[in-house]
């Protein structure tokens, strides 16, 4: 599509730049609407792919501060990338949505109810200690939740009904070894685990089987020493300013690791909206020549805990499984890193009987802070998805990505787990709790 | 006028295009209505029209070009339709939709009846369910409209978005649109090998559910039909195509029926029976029976059976089309207003319609041989008509009776 | 592109109009706001725009029954549209006239395996239907390359084809009924859903199918499903030259195969699409054929055996034929990638699509090289060899001044070929806007005439996406007055509309 954005812009940033290519490689033909979450559930031109294509076109091309609808149909974008994944022409829809929130948030001044909310998320994600308080705290407002609407209700929806889980094992820095003989027999294999910061809080299970499975299968687990958050729930509201000293932290805290005698063979993340966001940092820092290769170099060790049990191998499961997952791939998974076989083949492997979600490709809705942002259309894809998990009848459901899990898991109906939950349980480790749970 | 234009006493049957326009053009000069007619051998299906002169295109027997290997032909409205077929044949090709003659029903010559005729009466016969009506054979036409003029529509390509789809619309219109000039039509390679099986029937409404699982699955099933035999009431079940594909498909159907097979028809058996059935042969008429044709559900043909048989005067049927299309025979006592409007009010109970095929002049006049159509289609037919027709020239009363579209 | 006059009184009364919308439709589902309406500005094809009045998206047929109606009263003009996708721009915006979006009627209201039919809303997604007659091991058998996102109703305006209408037919083929309301507010229902339910009166449902949004909106549509083909194969064959490829094409359909696709693509295509799919052709390739054979298992196989014969006696370099499913998505990627492995060697293209009569394809390939010299722009081939169907995509830079007009009129000259040779100017795109001023190479005055009081008689106040299809207005309240002979009224009885 021809742009006619302004040559000083183009020339002043190349952020715009490099969008105005983008645009020009989309041919408008509409393939992106049929897997955007949100024109499924709102009809609306401009709250799909290539309407919000136009919408970022036309901000650019009239220049200044946005105006409050164009503002609007951005913001609902769940980031899921189901467009770019289905995109005949490959226009890199990611980029665009990220440079257009950037100059949003560089242009347009929110109103004082939304900064503060949007402030209070980027300072409460990143730090599991802090969500952790402020989700007991949210546990003394769940019984007023009717009392409140939009995102407050959302937030406190998303505290667990049950007792907050014990902290994990994986809770802090250090070497996290597997036995000397491993399981495999292959060489001792060495990763950096990012642990994830809401992940750790609302499920600390996860790492916990992420690592004995890892150990059993001859991999030390190291988690890196000034490694934190990737710096999602930033860039998620269009803040990369804020998302950048995460990253450059990972970076230094994984190279060390990475340049240490012993080395690294990759950075295993087990929630996939994380491995995204660690993937991306090449780009992110591309025009930072100070950071550039060191980010593009953390980015290509960058590996989702399935595709790095796919190189070395599942052994084979010790206990009777065979029971239906329904497998839920998460945007960031399916969409964001184009995996789409690894965790189904595992699961497999592993003696499970797996099913797909019927319209697989749709977001749940959870999408980073999405739902608790626009928590009316994250409700509605959440019901939308619940339902087409459900019409599979399976017995548990597994998914790759601690968001769509806290999403879905309150209604599912079935125990809802991590793939790697299910991975360790098969090959040795203890049965996952919430299945545990599910069966008293 | 030209010379080539031989005067019968109210008869015109011209054999050039230019001709047919100047009947046309006289008419609207003289506000004479025109019957509009191939040879006149299915004049008994549809309502009798009253005219003031009869313009018969059988003149215009010419085929202008056939391709055998673009699978396509074009030809005047009054070539034969055994002709037509005889010269396709030769070169292995067919129209697919299976069009009947029905002259025995009318006691008309079938070597007269016309490739026009066939497609302005929208004939198909039993192979309709898979591979469609003789609407979807229909590429383009040329015609001369109610003012004299010739016009051009569709094509002789089978894609073709170009303008609307006049030409479907003349399928069926029997000559109340325009007098045909010309048709092109889609041809298709004729299956090299045909076989039918014959299963016994027992309870309808489990022999059409079954016919129904039959129908969805992967077998090429061309006829579908359930009819009384001298051997009683058996299923009929038509498969063609290439011999290796007709082992298959027959083993296939054999499997899923689960019952004994009563008889196999290899070729020339099989063909003669589906033309027995394409001319309704199976329900033996009296001279006096109405012979109707009701569409419906396939879920509804038993109801619908029930209840003729106990109110309808029904006498004998079959089911073709795996249930969707009755072919029936209603005792003379029916041939009433009161009876006709009966069956068609047991029709349309059953979510379907019925069609008069056979029926004596002055009934099909009152009652109309086809169902009405609601207000609204009725009255946006009259609109379509007239934008082609404006005088009203073209078989009045053909298809419609008048003021009844309104009631309905 | 010139489009009808501009009512600047209805533009003026903008926000009043909206008002009225709203009332029936409700307030969210009137996008009045102009930075929201700009996307809506042009629909498959960007080259051209224009800024709707209103957008409105209705939820029932009763509410697009009152949309009309209130459109007929205001004088405002309404431009139908599904999922924006159309390639000839019949859901391009007029300023003065609202776009009437059909996405929020995208629900299948009814699959029946036993009449083998399915009952869907209008704005339904093509593809939605197939996935919902799957469990009964049916599908819905058109397919357009679009059928991912197009619309059934889009499908039905313009009579879609796609690959496999070579064997199964356009859309025309498989509509069992219709709703449709018309501009005078009757709801009418043609056919139903069963075999022959429309038989007995005027085909119009004929009529409604490819009539490209003019006659009426259609609000519910009835289709035909058939049994999903038990197994399919898929020959890829490599020619020395253009032609031979032609010839081919010809000698399997002449030889009594009726492919379930045949479809062509010249080197330039499979020089794009290499890199993407990671294959190389051989050199000596000039055009490759990919055709898909389905049936049950051994009628496929013997096919496959016939049609590598075939082509090798018509001088195939080489004939692979795929063994499993997944070798037949891989012969299949090729073909499914190639518009946008086009995209990628050229800034943009113009793709069009006139039909012809098979044995004309190397006349007509020839004619688009001289073309292309005359015009100074590259082209690809790649389109429906098995029906004709060409889709010639000529290369152009939008940024340059004058090419996007260059690209049209070379378009314009294939176009002109194709009726001259006895083929059509569209096969499954549509005239809309893109073709409109062709229409009087391929028809008389009079063809078109006859066309136009067809309108008339659906849409007499000619409201409905007007300037799409015919090169001049329509003028229903004159045609009355048409036929004047010597001076004189010939037919004073004729009614007005």
């Amino acid at each position: 599509m021809l742009s006619h954005i302004p040559q000083k812009l183009l020339d002043s940033n190349p952020d715009i730049a490099l969008s105005s290519d983008i645009i020009g490689n989309c041919v408008h033909c509409g393939v992106c609407l049929s897997h955007c979450p949100t024109y499924t559930v709102l009809h609306n031109e401009n709250d799909s792919p290539r309407g919000r294509i136009f919408l970022i076109k036309d901000m650019y091309e009239t220049g200044g501060a946005p105006d409050s609808k164009t503002v609007e149909h951005l913001d609902r974008c769940l980031t899921c990338l189901a467009c770019e994944a289905i995109c005949p022409s490959g226009v890199e829809y990611s980029k665009l949505i990220g440079h257009a929130r950037e100059y949003v948030e560089e242009h347009y001044k929110r109103s004082l109810w939304q900064r503060s909310v949007r402030s209070t998320l980027e300072i409460l994600l990143p730090r599991p200690e802090l969500f952790r308080l402020s989700l007991y705290a949210g546990k003394l407002g769940r019984p007023f939740r009717s009392l409140f609407s939009g995102t407050i209700r959302a937030m406190l929806d998303m505290v667990p009904k049950n007792p907050l889980p014990a902290i994990g094992k994986i809770n802090k820095p250090g070497l996290y070894a597997s036995p000397d003989q491993p399981a495999t027999g292959q060489r001792k294999k060495r990763i950096a685990l990012l642990t994830g910061c809401v992940q750790n809080t609302l499920d600390p299970a996860i790492n916990d089987a992420t690592v004995r499975l890892l150990n059993r299968h001859g991999v030390d687990v190291v988690v890196a020493r000034g490694a934190g958050c990737c710096g999602a729930p930033a860039e998620h509201m269009g803040d990369e300013d804020k998302a950048l000293p995460y990253v450059k932290a990972n970076i230094d805290a994984w190279l060390r690791e990475a340049d240490s005698p012993e080395g690294l063979d990759a950075i295993v993340i087990n929630a996939s909206g994380c491995g995204t966001s660690v993937k991306a940092y090449g780009h992110v820092l591309r025009n930072d020549p100070a950071w550039a290769e060191k980010a593009a170099r953390v980015s290509a060790m960058a590996k989702d805990i399935t595709e790095f049990m796919t190189t070395i191998g599942l052994s084979k499961p010790v206990i009777e499984t065979g029971q239906r997952v329904v497998y839920h791939s998460a945007c960031s998974m399916q969409h964001g890193q184009r995996i789409v076989l690894p965790p189904k083949t595992l699961l497999r492997e592993a003696g499970f009987e797996v099913l797909d979600v019927p319209e697989g490709y749709l977001c749940c809705g959870s999408a980073g802070t999405y739902n608790l942002l626009q928590p009316e259309i994250a409700n509605q894809l959440k019901d939308r998805k619940l339902k087409n998990l459900k019409s599979v009848h399976a017995q548990i459901a597994a998914s790759g990505n601690i968001g769509c899990i806290t999403q879905l898991a309150d209604e599912a109906g079935i125990p809802f787990v991590h793939t790697v939950e299910l991975l360790d349980w098969a090959t040795g480790g203890p049965i996952p709790p919430a299945m545990a749970k599910m069966a008293h | 006028m030209s010379e080539t234009v031989q005067k019968a006493a109210t008869a015109m049957r011209p054999t050039k295009v230019e001709d047919v326009a100047s009947v046309v053009k006289d008419a609207v000069l003289s506000g004479h209505k025109l019957e509009i007619r191939g040879n006149g051998t299915r004049t008994g299906y549809g309502n009798p029209v009253q005219a003031d002169t009869t313009l018969e295109l059988g003149g215009l027997d010419q085929i202008e070009f056939y391709e055998p290997e673009e699978l396509v032909i074009r030809l005047g409205p009054g070539v034969t339709m055994q002709s037509l077929q005889a010269t396709i044949a030769e070169r292995g090709q067919y129209l697919p939709f299976e069009p009947p003659f029905w002259t025995s029903l009318y006691g008309t010559d079938p070597a007269r009846a016309t490739i026009g005729g066939t497609m302005a009466s929208a004939l198909s016969g039993p192979r309709r369910l898979f591979t469609g009506a003789a609407r979807d054979y229909i590429l383009g036409i040329e015609g001369i409209n109610g003012q004299g003029e010739h016009f051009v529509a569709g094509g002789r390509t089978v894609k073709n978005v170009t303008g609307y789809d006049v030409s479907k619309l003349m399928v069926g219109s029997f000559g109340t649109i325009a007098a045909l000039t010309s048709l092109t039509l889609k041809l298709w390679p004729a299956p090299p090998r045909e076989q039918t099986l014959l299963f016994e029937a027992t309870d309808l409404a489990a022999d059409l559910a079954r016919t129904a699982e039959i129908l969805r699955a992967p077998i090429a099933v061309s006829g579908a039909t359930r009819l009384e035999t001298p051997q009683g009431w058996q299923l009929a079940f038509r498969i063609e195509g290439m011999e290796e594909g007709v082992a298959e498909h027959v083993a296939e159907l054999t499997r899923r029926m689960a019952r004994p097979v009563a008889a196999t028809l290899d070729d020339k058996d099989s063909a003669a029976l589906w033309a027995s059935i394409r001319e309704l042969d199976p329900l033996n008429a009296t001279p006096d029976d109405l012979i109707w044709r009701v569409n419906l559900p396939v879920s509804q043909a038993k109801s619908f059976i029930d209840a003729a048989g106990q109110g309808g005067g029904l006498s004998r049927y079959f089911t073709d089309w795996g249930g969707a299309e009755i072919f029936c025979a209603t005792k003379p006592e029916t041939a009433t207003d009161a009876g006709v409007t009966r069956l068609r009010a047991l029709a349309k109970a059953s979510s379907g319609h019925a069609t008069l095929v056979r029926a004596p002049d002055a009934l099909r006049r009152s009652q109309g041989a086809f169902p009405p159509a609601s207000a609204a289609v009725a009255a946006l037919s009259a609109r379509v008509r007239k934008a082609f027709d404006p005088m009203g020239l073209f078989n009045p009363g053909r298809m419609t009776v008048a003021g009844q579209g309104s009631k309905a | 592109m010139k489009m009808p006059v501009t009512d600047p009184g209805v533009i003026a009364r903008r926000e009043q109009l909206a008002t009225g919308l709203r009332a029936i439709v409700g307030a969210e589902w009137v996008i009045s706001e102009e930075s929201e309406r700009a996307p809506y500005q042009c629909d498959g094809i960007t080259a051209y725009m224009a800024m709707p009045l209103l957008v409105v998206l209705p939820a029932s047929t009763d509410e697009i029954r009152r949309v009309l109606l209130f459109c007929k009263e205001n004088g405002v003009k309404i431009v139908p549209r599904g999922s924006g996708t159309s390639l000839s721009g019949g859901a391009l915006p007029v300023e003065d006239g609202i776009l009437l979006g059909t996405a929020r009627l995208c629900n299948i209201l009814d699959v029946n395996p036993t009449e083998r039919i399915a009952r869907v809303q209008p704005g339904a997604r093509n593809i939605t239907v197939s996935e919902a007659a799957s469990p009964h091991g049916l599908c819905y058998m058109p397919d357009p390359s679009s059928q991912i996102i197009s619309t059934i109703g889009g499908n039905v305006a313009e009579n879609a084809g796609g690959v496999h209408c070579l064997k199964y037919g356009v859309t025309s083929n498989h509509i069992l009924g219709l709703e449709a309301v018309l501009m005078n507010g009757d709801v009418i229902h043609l056919g139903g859903n069963y075999l022959g339910a429309a038989d007995g009166s005027l085909d119009l449902i004929g009529v409604l199918t490819g009539s490209e949004g003019l006659l009426a909106v259609i609000t519910e549509i009835t289709v035909r499903l058939v049994p999903k083909p038990e197994t399919a194969r898929v020959l890829s064959m490599s020619f020395p030259s253009v032609d031979t490829a032609c010839h081919c094409v010809g000698a399997i359909i002449g030889s009594g195969i009726i492919p379930a696709g045949l479809e062509f693509m010249d080197r330039k295509v499979l020089d794009a699409v290499a890199p993407l799919i990671q294959e190389t052709f051989d050199a000596s390739t000039a055009a490759l054929l990919i055709c898909e054979l389905d049936g049950c298992k051994s009628e496929v196989d013997a096919l496959v055996q016939s049609v590598t014969a075939i082509a090798q006696k018509e001088g195939a370099i080489e004939v692979r034929a795929s063994n499993s499913d997944a070798e037949r998505e891989r012969i299949w990627r090729s073909r499914k990638l190639a518009f946008a492995a086009i995209g990628k060697i050229c800034r943009d293209y113009y793709c069009t699509d006139g039909t012809i009569p098979r044995n004309r394809l190397p006349d007509v390939l020839a004619k688009m090289a001289e073309f292309s010299k005359k015009y100074g722009l590259d082209y690809a081939n790649c389109f429906h060899a098995g029906d004709g169907n060409l889709h010639p995509i000529i290369m152009y830079d939008s940024r340059k001044p004058g090419d996007l007009e260059k690209a049209e009129e070379f378009g314009a000259d294939v176009l002109r070929t194709c009726v001259d040779v006895g083929g059509v100017l569209s096969g499954e795109h549509g005239i809309g806007v893109e073709k409109r001023d062709l229409m009087t190479h391929q028809f008389t005055t009079t063809d078109l005439e006859q066309q136009q009081t067809l309108r008339c008689a659906f849409d007499p106040t000619e409201l409905l996406n007007p300037g799409k299809m015919f090169p001049t207005p329509c003028r229903c309240a004159e045609f009355g007055r048409m036929h004047v002979h010597n001076g004189q009224l010939r037919f004073p009885d004729v009614p007005r509309f």
